[in-house]
């Protein structure tokens, strides 16, 4: 019975997230490590977890270190059909899921982060670049960027620039604490380290995002 | 390294120096008394007289006799009623056997000796004793009175004030007052009692209990879950379960009018802990004054009303017909109505009910609110309608000011709520000097509303464009809905003293929501004393036990401010005889950390007596983990969670381990069956399987 009881309060710490997921998880469909192409299982138990509704499986955890510097890089090995796709975000959908270039944002968001850099297409003359990553005139919505073009080899040398670190303490949409909903939300957009209190604060962001960006000028 | 001999010297001569300030302070208040007052500094002017009486008797406000507090034989109190210019002298006696009280006017420019907060402003009136207010009446509007004392307020000192003005801007045929407010038969330091200890009975009577099969069938699983990973605690719009909600004291008031008249209704919103939502039958609410203050007229479809707020709406009565005015709690949990005019009843639409379980739809919504696309229409829920509100003449606005913030912080599971997350008896007053122009950023870093209520001041709230900011409306009182901002500004301009602000939701002020704003000479010279905090009833104790045929267990705690003194026991009763014992002191550091210290006597296996000292986290999806280290090596981990079913049925979790004791679980179901009472099932794997009742005291 003691057995059983510490079975159901594990079982129940272990299950709790899962039902924070709203969207099902996409199986890994290929037999071997993403990262570096080793067959899984040669290096023990594979290294498993859930990236941007796409389950991912590599042989190591220095492969792991590898797929969050640069997860796009490796998500074009998928099959085209298992890519992610690159819709615009679900209001109310964890921010961390949502797109590739935000997975390792706790380390973009101290602007220390080597993923994928929507500030390049800020910098670059190169209209073509300014239309894919959205100008703030158009106000376009921080994740209407395309992730297959995200993969291509000119980007990734863009990737090595960092993002610039948020610069305030408070939410950029609600002005409250950023630690005032428990967790705080941190993505990447047009090359800026974004941080909100809550889900329903990036949906507002999304909206309108040069508005909340004039919050950062001379900052 | 201080020795202990001057040690002991500084700490006499702290000691004097507090007696000495508290001399200032009787010194200072016996010289504001002495000082001249209204009638004399006016010699001119009208003075109007009245005398209150505050006794205890025996109403039925929800229908079931129950004890009630009232002014001059009745709650509300008597209207009263001024002309711009005039003195009022009020004389408050306070007929009450064994405790003091205070009134306060709410909204009135007064002396601040005349604010009536105990201590901090004015005298205490003693049981027995007398206090005669005075001050010049220098506005007009609508505005009310209630006391500052304890939890008097929600048991019945409250009344209306209405002062006229010298020429009015506003044509009615005749006005009438509509004070709203909430009632509980229970007395209301136990209900404070109640939400301290974090019972769900309020939550469950008013049918808002959240668990794991309503998010379920609401289909908001990931939401709920969502909620407890970040440790926000079940939405809740209001604390208390009221057994009736009142307008000028009754479940069902008739309003005075003919068809073709128009009716100024003075609305006040006088509940201790409730919000309303107002609709009319008979069309959208036209709104002409808010706090008092003429506002250029506008249209309102459902107005929510905050605490201690006050608006003035004009009501066209039909030709024929009885219209329904309806307030509705904020939460759905109750209404009341007034009606006007004669004939077949036409009733008022209800607001929608709240979605329990849905968070992030309330924030859109909030967020939505206060930062509206263009276009966008009015919501079913609306928010406090200060958007559409301009003052009707334009007012002076400071070139200058200097910007505070003041965080509304809180801790929904300990049912504490400060501002920057400090005791109100461990912060420092705000200095401000006189005549300077202060602006306060409210930061509501919680997920309740709190009406903001600034003493003695009308500030003016200044949104996010503050284009015309000589229009922007005057008020006394603020909704700060949850997890947003508004910004207020004010001139230290209605004299030296220490001024009060605060959560007007009279259990969150209880529990630490008030701060004191000193405003000292303008050369920055104050009083000597320190400004007093605002007394409250801070300290509370309860329990729990449960006796099942296995095993006897259950906690006891004192509790004042941040301290609590705890006993918590367990016992076998069954075919296992062990017992531990507990006897402790806990300082609470914030939602997610308190430390302890404290002895055990412990007899279960491997146990043994011995003092421990350790801390307890709340970690996400509010799992509660203990860690405590025992004289004689033993360091011991306790996990435990509480997992709510449905609205009467939950699962207590618990897992112990330790370096030398055996590890053990315990798992038990309740089922509420009343506010202090749930039947129980449990298995203990020290003791054993049982069944029996939990009781709470």
């Amino acid at each position: 019975m003691k057995h059983t009881i510490i079975t159901i309060l594990l079982a129940t710490l272990a299950s709790i997230p899962t039902f924070g997921v709203e969207n099902p998880v996409k199986p890994y469909p290929l037999d071997k490590c993403i990262v570096s192409d080793e067959k899984l299982g040669v290096e023990g138990k594979p290294v498993v977890f859930v990236h941007e509704g796409q389950e991912i499986k590599l042989c190591c955890q220095d492969c792991r270190k590898d797929f969050d510097a640069n997860p796009s890089k490796f998500l074009a090995k998928l099959p085209k059909a298992e890519a992610p796709k690159a819709e615009p975000k679900k209001a109310g959908m964890d921010h961390k899921m949502m797109c590739a270039c935000c997975a390792g944002d706790a380390k973009a968001a101290d602007g220390k982060a080597a993923g994928h850099d929507h500030s390049s297409a800020a910098k670059q003359d190169d209209k073509e670049k300014s239309k894919d990553h959205s100008s703030e005139a158009k106000e376009a919505k921080p994740h209407d960027h395309d992730h297959a073009a995200a993969a291509k080899p000119a980007e990734e040398k863009k990737a090595d620039a960092p993002a610039k670190p948020y610069p305030l303490k408070t939410c950029i949409v609600s002005d409250n604490d950023l630690d005032s909903m428990g967790e705080q939300a941190s993505f990447v957009y047009q090359g800026q380290t974004i941080k909100v209190c809550c889900k329903a604060c990036i949906a507002k962001f999304e909206k309108n995002p040069g508005k909340y960006l004039k919050k950062l000028e001379g900052k | 390294m201080m020795s202990p001999f001057r040690f002991i010297i500084v700490l006499l001569s702290m000691s004097a120096a507090g007696q000495a300030c508290e001399a200032c302070r009787a010194a200072y208040v016996e010289a504001m008394e002495k000082a001249p007052k209204a009638s004399a500094l006016h010699p001119e002017a009208r003075v109007v007289e009245y005398k209150l009486t505050i006794a205890e008797q025996t109403l039925s406000p929800a229908g079931k006799p129950s004890k009630a507090l009232t002014i001059s034989g009745g709650t509300p109190g008597p209207v009263l009623r001024f002309r711009e210019g005039d003195v009022a002298r009020i004389t408050v006696t306070n007929g009450l056997a064994d405790d003091t009280t205070s009134l306060h006017w709410h909204g009135l420019l007064v002396p601040n000796i005349e604010d009536g907060v105990p201590v901090v402003t004015t005298p205490v009136i003693g049981p027995g004793k007398s206090r005669t207010f005075e001050f010049l009446i220098r506005q007009h509007g609508t505005y009310w009175y209630h006391s500052h004392t304890g939890h008097q307020e929600q048991r019945g000192v409250y009344g209306a004030i209405v002062i006229e003005p010298k020429t009015s801007a506003v044509t009615a045929d005749h006005d009438q007052v509509v004070i709203l407010s909430d009632w509980t038969d229970e007395n209301p330091a136990e209900v404070q009692r109640t939400l301290l200890r974090g019972s769900e009975w309020y939550s469950y009577r008013k049918r808002t209990m959240q668990s794991l099969l309503g998010a379920y069938r609401a289909g908001k699983l990931g939401d709920y879950f969502d909620r407890e990973k970040a440790l926000v605690p079940p939405m809740d719009l209001s604390d208390v379960a009221y057994d009736a909600f009142l307008m000028n004291g009754l479940r069902r008031l008739k309003l005075p009018g003919k068809p073709g008249e128009t009716v100024r209704v003075r609305l006040i919103n006088a509940g201790a802990a409730s919000y309303f939502y107002l609709d009319a039958a008979n069309g959208p609410l036209k709104v002409v004054s808010a706090d008092g203050q003429y506002v250029q007229p506008f249209d309102q479809k459902r107005l929510l009303m905050g605490p201690a707020e006050t608006y003035d709406i004009l009501v066209k009565v039909p030709a024929d017909g009885t219209w329904e005015l309806r307030a509705t709690a904020q939460d759905g949990s109750g209404s009341v109505s007034a009606w006007i005019g004669e004939g077949s009843p036409h009733e008022a639409a209800p607001p929608p009910p709240p979605g329990l379980y849905g968070m992030n739809a309330y924030l859109t919504s909030i967020l939505d609110q206060l930062d509206p696309e263009p276009g966008a229409k009015e919501s079913d829920r609306p928010l406090s309608p200060y958007s559409k509100m301009r003052a009707a003449k334009p007012h002076p606005v400071a070139s200058s000011h200097r910007e505070l913030t003041l965080k509304l912080t809180g801790d929904m599971i300990r049912y504490e709520w400060t501002f920057d997350g400090i005791d109100p008896h461990e912060a420092e007053a705000i200095k401000v000097k006189e005549g300077e122009t202060i602006r306060v950023r409210l930061v509501n870093n919680t997920m309740m509303h709190h009406p903001i209520h600034f003493h003695g001041h009308f500030f003016r709230l200044v949104d996010a464009a503050d284009k015309d900011p000589a229009t922007s409306p005057l008020k006394h009182t603020v909704d700060v809905p949850p997890m947003s901002v508004r910004t207020i500004e004010f001139t230290a301009d209605e004299g030296q003293g220490d001024w009060l602000i605060h959560c007007h939701l009279l259990y969150h002020h209880i529990t630490g929501m008030v701060r004191t704003i000193r405003v000292a000479a303008a050369d920055g010279a104050e009083p000597p004393h320190a400004a007093a905090t605002h007394s409250m009833p801070t300290t509370y104790a309860w329990g729990q036990a449960s006796f099942t045929t296995a095993a006897a267990t259950g906690f006891a705690t004192i509790q004042s401010g941040r301290n609590n003194l705890n006993l918590r026991w367990e016992a076998g009763l069954g075919h296992a005889d062990g017992r531990e014992l507990e006897i402790g002191y806990s300082r609470y550091w914030g939602p997610r950390l308190s430390v302890l210290a404290g002895y055990r006597f412990d007899t279960t296996s491997g146990g043994r007596d011995g003092a421990f000292a350790g801390a307890s986290f709340r970690l996400p999806y509010f799992f509660d983990l203990g860690v405590t280290h025992q004289s004689g090596g033993e360091t011991r981990g306790t996990l435990s969670k509480t997992v709510q079913f449905t609205d009467r049925l939950s699962i207590e979790l618990g897992y112990r381990f330790g370096r030398k004791t055996r590890s053990s679980g315990t798992a038990e179901l309740r089922y509420l069956v009343s506010k202090n009472l749930s039947l129980a099932a449990g298995y203990h794997s020290e003791f054993g399987a049982g069944v029996g009742v939990l009781t709470r005291f």
